[in-house]
């Protein structure tokens, strides 16, 4: 269980870095709405 | 008068001559409350850490992992850092480019509405006063512990700090004081880390040792006699508090008002990619550190005295000195920065003074008003640090969060709805937060203040938006702030901020290896030998 928490995490943050990525990529070719 | 009490004493006059020295380049309002709006990366990042990093982290969270609840804790830090990053992203950019000096301030150019920045300016002194109060009662603790000087008189001392600095340097002083602070106590927390563990024979045996003592210490479920006597409420419990503090970092006033002061959108992004990492790292290196404190001494009277009795008995003096001086400059960094916010609080959104020499000057009052009240209130209260600090962590959720997020992301929310959803939220909050402890009555879990207080915010906001509807001046704001000012589209600047967003997908790698090389896969081999 301790291994799952670990890896949850982690892998938590790189998504929410890669969701910030797409919007920042999306908003600095002028398709923010 | 012992050694400890030499250092923070030094300190706090270094402080005191710093804001001296600062006051002399702050020149009008813009100055005082947002900087000048000219903050650089290096600023940003240093005042977001010491904002958030107070006596709350080295003795409520450390305190926590002493208690048998790391891994709990240890969850709510991992989810509540990506609140750095999304926060930035989908509220402290825009935040910035409505040009405001404070949040209230910018619900009222939003929405059009007087009543909502007062509402928001109030629920923020809430907010202010109760995170205050655990940060002075944090300081008093941990220096009347370490120096045997009177808690009273500890206080007060931090308390004249932290208010002649505020006073005469204003947001300037506090950025960049702020910035020294983050540099000490982040200093302090990794060398610190690194001896203990080394005294205690090495990070992964020592951890190893000490889920022989206690299996539950690193074990996913926590100690079941701390807070809930299940492993599952202990872990709805840690995705509550994580959820809360996500919200927290991505909307709280005293972090996303730091983006006012950024020099551009970019410092924004940037800054807040830095800080994910280091709150992560300061956290997870003092929090083991605290747990590993239990090898050496586990009869400490309160979890929350492990990292002062870990500085003064197993750190060299020298080190121990900078440790605890660290402790107190994260108390005092987060301190001016709650302070200030208080002034322009009262000046800016209470007020609403226009001539610019006397909105400095009545932030000031109000600086050294709240000053007093909160001496008074942490003389009178009992310590109780974690408790306190969670409290203003809710009441962020539920009476800011979703307005926050709904007056950026929805066509839709009008004024009323904004009004009546920040209105209920924060009524809702505190109500279940007062029965519980005036009563003596555990309330389901479903009944939680966050529950409670999030879900009335959210009725609020769609019923008053159905009721009357946006009007074109709340669109029409809307629509400017949605448009990226040209300024921000030079291609150098923006091909810097994505390699800071790769950074933060490397910190996430590294965060993960961290989590499992560090402790998961060392507890899960303790477990079987």
């Amino acid at each position: 269980m301790e291994i799952v928490i670990a890896v949850f995490l982690g892998v938590f943050v790189i998504v929410t870095g890669v969701i910030a990525l797409r919007r920042f990529n999306k908003e600095t070719r002028g398709q923010n709405k | 008068m012992n050694i400890y009490f030499i250092g923070m004493l030094i300190s706090m006059v270094a402080y005191i001559i710093l804001g001296f020295l600062i006051s002399k380049k702050v020149k009008n309002a813009n100055d005082f409350y947002v900087a000048g709006r000219n903050a650089p990366t290096i600023l940003i990042t240093g005042s977001l850490v010491a904002s958030y990093c107070s006596t709350g982290l080295f003795m409520g969270d450390v305190g926590e992992a002493f208690d048998g609840f790391f891994v709990p804790v240890m969850i709510t830090i991992a989810m509540l850092i990506t609140g750095y990053v999304l926060g930035s992203m989908f509220f402290g950019r825009y935040l910035r480019r409505s040009e405001v000096l404070t949040i209230p301030e910018f619900f009222e150019k939003r929405f059009g509405s007087r009543r909502i920045k007062v509402l928001a300016a109030v629920t923020a002194l809430v907010i202010y006063i109760v995170y205050m109060l655990s940060i002075m009662q944090g300081i008093g603790t941990m220096m009347s512990y370490v120096t045997g000087v009177d808690y009273t008189v500890c206080i007060v001392l931090a308390l004249i700090t932290f208010t002649v600095l505020t006073f005469c340097s204003g947001s300037k002083g506090v950025l960049i004081t702020d910035t020294i602070m983050f540099g000490i106590f982040t200093f302090a927390a990794i060398a610190g880390a690194l001896v203990i563990a080394r005294e205690a024979g090495g990070w992964i045996p020592a951890l190893q040792e000490v889920t022989a003592l206690d299996p539950d210490v690193f074990s996913w479920h926590g100690n079941l006699e701390h807070y809930y006597p299940t492993g599952v409420e202990n872990m709805i419990w840690a995705l509550i508090t994580g959820v809360t503090w996500i919200a927290v970092c991505m909307v709280g006033p005293w972090q996303s008002s730091r983006y006012l002061m950024a020099k551009n959108e970019h410092v924004v992004v940037r800054s807040s990619v830095i800080s994910s990492f280091a709150v992560f790292l300061i956290e997870f290196l003092m929090m083991t550190v605290g747990a590993l404190i239990l090898k050496f001494e586990p009869d400490i009277p309160s979890g929350s005295y492990a990292m002062i009795w870990g500085a003064t008995n197993l750190l060299p003096t020298v080190l121990g000195v900078i440790m605890l001086t660290g402790v107190l400059a994260a108390g005092i960094s987060s301190a001016t920065t709650f302070l200030s916010l208080i002034g322009s609080s009262f000046a800016n959104d209470l007020f609403e003074i226009e001539d610019d020499r006397k909105k400095v000057n009545v932030g000031k009052i109000a600086i050294v008003f709240a000053a007093v009240v909160i001496l008074l209130l942490a003389v009178f209260n009992p310590p109780n640090i974690y408790i306190i600090m969670c409290l203003s962590g809710t009441v962020v959720v539920c009476a800011w969060f979703p307005v926050c997020v709904a007056s950026i992301w929805s066509k839709k929310v009008s004024e009323t709805g904004a009004f009546y959803g920040m209105l209920l939220g924060f009524l809702g909050c505190a109500t279940m937060k007062i029965i519980p402890t005036v009563f003596h009555v555990t309330v389901p879990i479903y009944l939680d203040a966050f529950f409670v207080g999030l879900i009335l915010n959210i009725l609020g906001l769609i019923i008053g938006s159905r009721l009357r509807k946006a009007g074109p001046k709340e669109l029409a704001f809307r629509e400017k702030i949605m448009a990226a000012p040209e300024k921000e589209n030079d291609q150098g600047e923006v091909a810097v901020t994505k390699k800071y967003l790769w950074l933060y997908i490397g910190f996430g790698v590294m965060i993960l290896l961290i989590l499992l090389f560090l402790w998961a896969v060392p507890y899960v081999k303790a477990l079987s030998m």
